[in-house]
């Protein structure tokens, strides 16, 4: 896959901010608001002159019940409709027992979970016709008895099926505020080799709890660990997701300028 | 003397005629007159107009909104998209401007931000004050001829009703005068549709002079009163629409599907033309994708 650049997630409320915003060379895009036989005429303009990256959020890959593949397929019709080099959901379950949590889930960092997230992976492999990634998410608990750290359980994952790796660091960081969890030791035992690209959004900290809104500027830690990341590779690209209080385009522009900066591009 | 009414059925279809068109004259003499009536209510201007009081004359309550909207927009406050009107903050001086930003702080349309604009206490105001200053008046006139032509347009459709009813049960033919009725049908709608937009402000003569002058900001060897004033986004929409807004792809997303506007405004400095313009994530306790 090319290089991407810096890029921001596509959102309906930003469909004519995107093409005006300065340093923008690619956009991602929620695959499930999409229809692959209606893009938004705005998405199809944007089409023409930068990559669009589909990015699924109810694949469910992490769980138990038999993986929903009309879900793939609409995120590979999405995928091809878009002409996309890669498409992506994220390590987690969102469904099980016939209910929605609403929530990325996170997976029991177990063996049998993984082969169970390993034989999702290669199923929707078969079926997305480009390259697959998964995402590192914000875990709001850890299960019991973990057998493998996360980045023990991203390395065997890509090895037992080839997926790429999209590296959400303000995640990483809610996870070492929350969770107590070691960034440091993460992007040390990452395989840079299969990363994708790299997801940085705000956030902010409430009752002493750090929430991934999407609805905040980064804060200055989220910066650093992007910058310590770079430390360890030059990643391929760096998306701004950002979903809800949209501020001012010259906002929005000064977070992708910083982004760029601290990526040293 | 069998003739319903003692009218035969072709002298009744002329003289139904002849009704038409006098009870249109008629509405058309008296509404002629109060609007003629109206705009001498008025009194010199002296002062220099703000680029809202401009919006109002040119296009009344909603090219205020849009007015409003321009300028948010404008400064980057108001964020645009293909579906929606976004605040992006911060919260702006202007009481119009606070009322729109207040209005999209959760995403909104420009149709949804004119109607709750429209009747607004702020929006009352705002005419109440022009009005006071001589440059809109609520033409009572105006609205009492458009009564009286409705009446009399009602009359006419219900003579020929009972007509056709008659010769219908007296088995005459009665095809001339069923389509005469629905024309009388439908000018008796059009009447009574007139009437309920009749009677909302409108400029004064003095409204249209001063609206005048402000359209003629720019023109070769004009003095420029309100140069300052009606300069960028806010004025080009303030006097010409949103559709004006000084970029197609934002103007175009800034348009409300068009409707016909209830603004009559002054036909001296023609201003009519322009008056309609017409994630799921999860986790973390935030988004955590």
């Amino acid at each position: 896959m090319a290089e991407l650049g810096i890029g921001i997630g596509w959102r309906d409320e930003l469909d004519l901010s995107i093409a005006r915003l300065p340093g923008v060379d690619w956009v991602e895009v929620v695959a499930e608001n999409l229809h692959a036989e209606h893009l938004p005429e705005t998405l199809e303009t944007l089409r023409q002159r930068m990559p669009v990256l589909p990015h699924a959020v109810s694949l469910s890959l992490g769980g138990a019940e038999p993986l929903d593949t009309a879900r793939v397929v609409h995120l590979a019709e999405v995928a091809r409709a878009l002409d996309a080099p890669l498409a992506s959901d994220h390590v987690c379950f969102v469904r099980a027992g016939g209910l929605d949590s609403g929530h990325l889930l996170p997976v029991p960092r177990t063996r049998e979970a993984l082969d169970v997230l390993v034989a999702n992976v290669r199923l929707t492999q078969s079926i997305v016709e480009c390259e697959f990634a998964l995402e590192n998410i914000a875990a709001v608990l850890e299960w019991p008895d973990a057998e493998l750290t996360e980045e023990q359980f991203l390395t065997e994952l890509t090895e037992r099926t080839g997926c790429k790796l999209i590296i959400d660091v303000a995640n990483l960081y809610a996870n070492a505020r929350n969770l107590g969890t070691d960034p440091v030791k993460f992007l040390d035992g990452i395989p840079w080799e299969r990363l994708a690209y790299v997801h940085m959004a705000g956030g902010v900290e409430r009752g002493g709890v750090y929430h991934d809104t999407h609805a905040h500027p980064v804060v200055p830690e989220v910066l650093d660990l992007l910058a310590e990341l770079r430390h360890r590779v030059e990643p391929p690209g760096v998306l701004l997701e950002r979903d809800d209080d949209y501020p001012p385009d010259s906002e929005l522009a000064a977070e992708l300028a910083a982004l760029r900066a601290a990526v040293k591009w | 003397m069998n003739e319903p009414w003692g009218i035969s059925g072709p002298d009744f279809i002329k003289l139904y005629i002849a009704l038409l068109v006098a009870v249109a004259l008629t509405r058309a003499i008296l509404t002629a007159v109060a609007r003629h009536r109206a705009k001498q209510v008025s009194t010199p201007y002296a002062g220099t107009p703000t680029v809202y009081q401009c919006a109002y004359l040119a296009g009344g309550p909603d090219r205020v909104t849009d007015t409003a909207i321009a300028t948010l927009v404008e400064r980057g406050q108001l964020r645009v998209s293909s579906r929606s009107l976004t605040w992006t903050g911060p919260i702006p001086a202007d009481p119009f401007e606070r009322a729109v930003a207040a209005s999209a702080q959760r995403g909104t349309t420009t149709a949804s931000i004119r109607s709750s604009m429209r009747n607004s206490d702020l929006m009352r105001a705002f005419a109440t004050d022009l009005e006071n200053r001589g440059l809109i008046t609520t033409a009572p006139g105006v609205r009492q001829a458009k009564t009286i032509g409705f009446l009399l347009q009602l009359v006419v459709f219900v003579v020929g009703l009972a007509r056709l009813v008659n010769g219908a049960m007296l088995g005459r033919s009665i095809g001339y005068l069923a389509g005469l009725l629905v024309l009388a049908g439908f000018l008796t709608v059009a009447a009574l549709v007139g009437r309920n937009k009749a009677g909302r402000w409108q400029p004064t003569t003095t409204g249209n002079q001063v609206l005048g002058q402000a359209r003629s900001y720019g023109a070769p060897g004009v003095a420029l009163p309100y140069g300052a004033l009606l300069a960028g986004a806010a004025g080009a929409v303030a006097l010409g629409g949103l559709a004006m807004y000084p970029d197609d792809e934002l103007s175009s997303a800034l348009m409300p599907p068009v409707t016909r506007s209830s603004w009559s405004s002054g036909s001296s400095c023609s201003s009519g033309s322009s008056c309609g313009g017409g994630g799921g994530c999860g986790g973390g306790g935030g988004c955590g994708g």
